[in-house]
């Protein structure tokens, strides 16, 4: 069997998740994560995967948080794109005299093979604009790039914007929190950030497919944000080259096997539609099989984070309690185990250096709560 | 630490939150005012629902309708500035005591003026929401109600003192229980008010993480739950739709109704968990500090009264000038680093983690030598010894100096010695002056706990008064109004 096929048969019936550059950045922070690895190969949604279900996770993005940001987006945009002109002439030196502007979202139906017709575009684009066609845009809306994941090739949308000028690519993201008196919230300013670099290393790659510099693609993406209250926008030049290395780091991370290990190739993701007891030790027994790797950031971004802690929870993972508390136990499993050591079991060779520290704390503990002093 | 891991891995097998203090950090003053604010979507400057109150008496609720238009808004917003623009002020109208700060006298109300709100989360909203409106012009064509500035002012200054470490004017219910309880849960669950509060007080017997998976669901403020924001979504169409454009009050009155009745339900669920909360931490014993950061707190919010009623109203500038911001960060560091040691030293139970840390010790007296002599300069001077059996290994190197907690701003001791004993050490320290009463030195028998942390003051920051040319900023910048200004042209 393909890979390709066996992918599509290991998501079965399950929702698909539309690819975006935003999915494929939220992922590879779970890249340690063998079965949200999967459902990124396979495309399926597992945000959707436990709805109904104790474990739903809901995430359903505020109506009015999505108005806000579709209205920036449209104002920025509108009259073809002629706030966004504005702002990279006056904040990023652009001299865009003569203004040509692709946008992929029209034309192209929005199924796989639109995606793959808009990836072929965008590879013909970013190359007439290395070249320095004469007929290469300065503006690209809804670019496809590609990279492969689990053997197997895998589109992601861009949310983002290519701004070009003499052969020179930046990436821009357009967001709606508020700029004002030259601040902005620094944890939004981190995850727009993020997005950005993996846009500038995905086309770096694909410009590097082609045999051509990826270097072309600057250092320095276009944040574009609006200003107080209203919608005004501002633009943010943004250097991305230390978060576009980390995000090299990760990809190179994944795994690249060529077909899918044969652990999995019976395994088939729940349909929405199977009652919620089947679905549930269906994701159970893949986790199993599979395995995941929990840890308290999940709960911000994936569908399964609820019944991973709960799994994390029967077991007693130390991983309940986040990072800081991990690295305080090395060498101890459990946190059942942890408590066991605190209160003077004989440790392990592995768990000696962690014991010692416990036991005293525990000491430290029970005397204070028991006299009320040192 | 260690200490953490192991208080998290003992609430995890008990189902308890454990306590991570034996006393209350934070003042609490007899009858504070809350204040819960709820967001719409991602509107960073506006509520869709603001209520105020006290305990007993319960909360108003002010409800624009539609927050986007910016008369609703402020129509709304007009009237909570009526409630919290006098109730606010109020404590300069009860008893004060007059105080000698920075050279001058200020009138410093003798009550500690404390609002509660369920997070960091909410003082965010209403520190944007100041900013809003304290630029707002009260003349001209567009001029706002002298009250909507003068509330915007208020919020801006508190959002900001909600900084400092340690201060209790503005109380976060939620950092109050974080600061206070370990629970076997990440940073970020810890931000769930509800989730942490039934990892306190699981009911039924339940174990903490059940408990605290059900109950994390209710949101407690500024972001509504996601099923409350779609019914919130509907009902603000339905509002707009059948008010076709219409701004009197009266007919917002009774569109809104439905909107309200849903805010107040939502508001209701979080009151009530707030002062549970708070009810039972008040419960606790006052640790012996709080009332010298306490009365930090009475004097800043004097001297921003002082200022309020001062040409510059209560201006501020949104963005410090060097001198300004290198000013700031020592305040706030010089605040951190008295509340470290203020809580360690008041608090055993706060001392213990530094104690594993090396960075304390404590065990029983058994020697004391008033009348030592050393040689100092070829000089025999009088230093004062002491002998503590700790029944840890004592981890603080020799030589370290050291403050006996009893007297945390007198002066310091040096480690002369330690020898291991048992499972402990016995260990000497000297302390370094000859000018000391007996009281100075702990008494034979007696448990003794010595620490790094003292309460001396710190260093004071003298800074040329014009900044040198690296830190020199390009342009002077100014305060805009957000609404009528350049950034508010195309506000929906």
């Amino acid at each position: 069997m393909t890979p390709k096929k066996h992918l599509t048969e290991l998501r079965g019936a399950a929702p698909e998740k539309r690819p975006t550059v935003r999915v494929l950045a939220a992922a590879m922070a779970h890249n340690d994560c063998a079965f949200a690895r999967l459902a990124l190969a396979s495309r399926t949604d597992l945000d959707k995967l436990c709805e109904g279900t104790y474990f739903a996770v809901e995430f359903g993005q505020d109506p009015q948080a999505f108005q806000r940001g579709h209205m920036f987006e449209t104002f920025v945009k509108d009259k073809d794109y002629a706030m966004l002109i504005k702002l990279l002439r006056e904040h990023a030196g652009f001299s865009i005299t003569d203004v040509r502007i692709r946008n992929l979202h029209s034309g192209a139906p929005p199924n796989e093979r639109g995606l793959r017709q808009r990836a072929t575009e965008t590879r013909q684009l970013l190359k007439k604009i290395v070249m320095r066609a004469k007929d290469a845009p300065n503006i690209v809306d809804g670019a496809v790039l590609t990279c492969t994941i689990a053997g197997q090739t895998a589109y992601f949308e861009a949310d983002g914007l290519a701004a070009a000028t003499d052969g020179r690519i930046h990436v821009g993201e357009v967001k709606s929190f508020p700029f004002t008196d030259g601040r902005c919230d620094n944890d939004k300013l981190g995850a727009t950030c993020e997005q950005a670099a993996w846009y500038v290393l995905l086309v770096r790659r694909t410009l590097a497919d082609m045999g051509l510099p990826p270097d072309a693609v600057s250092d320095d993406g276009f944040i574009i944000l609006p200003m107080g209250v209203g919608l005004t926008p501002t633009l943010l030049v943004k250097n991305l080259a230390s978060r576009v290395r980390r995000a090299e780091e990760l990809f190179a991370s994944t795994p690249s096997g060529a077909a899918l290990p044969a652990s999995v190739q019976n395994l088939r993701f729940p349909a929405m539609d199977a009652d919620e007891t089947t679905r549930l030790d269906t994701l159970e027994s893949m986790m199993d099989d599979v395995g995941t790797s929990y840890r308290p950031d999940c709960l911000q971004d994936c569908g399964m984070s609820r019944l991973c802690r709960a799994r994390a929870q029967e077991v007693g993972s130390a991983a309940l309690c986040g990072s800081a508390v991990v690295r305080w136990l090395p060498g101890v499993r459990t946190l059942d185990r942890t408590v066991a050591l605190a209160a003077g079991a004989p440790p392990a060779p592995s768990e000696i250096h962690a014991a010692h520290a416990l036991a005293r704390a525990k000491g430290l503990f029970d005397r204070v709560l028991t006299r009320g002093q040192l | 630490m260690s200490f953490q891991a192991m208080l998290a891995a003992l609430a995890h097998v008990e189902g308890r939150a454990q306590p991570t203090a034996l006393y209350r950090h934070r003042g609490l003053s007899s009858d504070p005012l809350c204040v819960v604010a709820w967001q719409l979507g991602a509107e960073p400057y506006s509520v869709g629902a603001i209520a105020i109150g006290r305990r007993d008496a319960g909360f108003a609720l002010f409800v624009p309708g539609y927050p986007l238009d910016r008369d609703l808004h402020f129509a709304a917003l007009l009237d909570f500035a009526k409630a919290f623009c006098p109730a606010f002020e109020g404590y300069m109208r009860g008893p004060c005591e007059s105080v000698l700060h920075r050279g001058e006298e200020l009138v410093v109300p003798m009550e500690l003026p404390q609002i509660v709100v369920a997070n960091a989360g909410t003082i965010h909203l209403l520190g944007r929401l100041g900013r809003r409106l304290a630029y707002l012009s009260t003349t001209g064509a567009n001029a706002a109600d002298t009250l909507l500035p003068r509330l915007g002012r208020h919020l801006m200054w508190i959002a900001e003192h909600a900084q400092v470490p340690g201060q209790q004017l503005i109380l976060s219910a939620t950092e109050l229980l974080a600061r206070h309880y370990a629970a076997a849960l990440s940073a970020l669950e810890a931000q769930s008010l509800a989730a942490m509060d039934a990892w306190i007080d699981p009911p039924n017997g339940a174990h903490g993480f059940h408990a605290a998976e059900q109950a994390e669901r209710q949101a407690v403020g500024p972001a509504p739950a996601p099923e409350e924001a779609q019914r919130v979504h509907a009902l603000m169409k339905t509002f707009n739709e059948r008010r076709a454009g219409r701004k009197d009050p009266k007919i917002v009155r009774n569109l809104a109704n439905d909107l309200r009745m849903l805010y107040d339900d939502m508001t209701v669920a979080t009151w009530r968990l707030i002062w549970k909360v708070i009810d039972r931490e008040r419960a606790k014993t006052e640790a012996a500090s709080v009332q010298r950061r306490a009365r930090e707190d009475r004097i800043a919010y004097a001297r921003h009264i002082q200022w309020m009623l001062g040409p510059a109203e209560g201006r501020r500038k949104t963005r410090l000038t060097p001198r300004t911001a290198a000013l700031r960060l020592a305040e706030l560091e010089q605040a951190n680093r008295l509340l470290t040691a203020e809580e360690a030293i008041d608090d055993p139970l706060r001392m213990a983690p530094h104690v594993l840390a090396g960075k304390a010790l404590a065990g029983e007296v058994i020697g004391r030598d008033d009348v030592r002599r050393e040689l100092i300069g070829g000089r025999n001077c009088r230093r004062p010894s002491v002998t503590l059996r700790t029944q840890e290994p004592c981890l603080v190197p020799a030589h370290t100096e050291l403050w006996w907690t009893t007297n945390a701003a007198g002066r310091e001791w040096l480690i002369d010695r330690v020898v291991t004993s048992g499972d402990g050490s016995v260990v000497t320290l000297v302390l370094q002056t000859n000018r000391f009463d007996a009281e100075d030195l702990p008494v034979i028998g007696s448990r003794a706990c010595f620490s790094q942390f003292n309460t001396r003051p710190g260093y004071e920051l003298i800074l040329p008064t014009e900044a040198p040319w690296t830190h020199r900023s390009a342009s002077p910048s100014t305060e805009t109004d957000l609404d009528y200004g350049d950034m508010g042209g195309n506000a929906a």
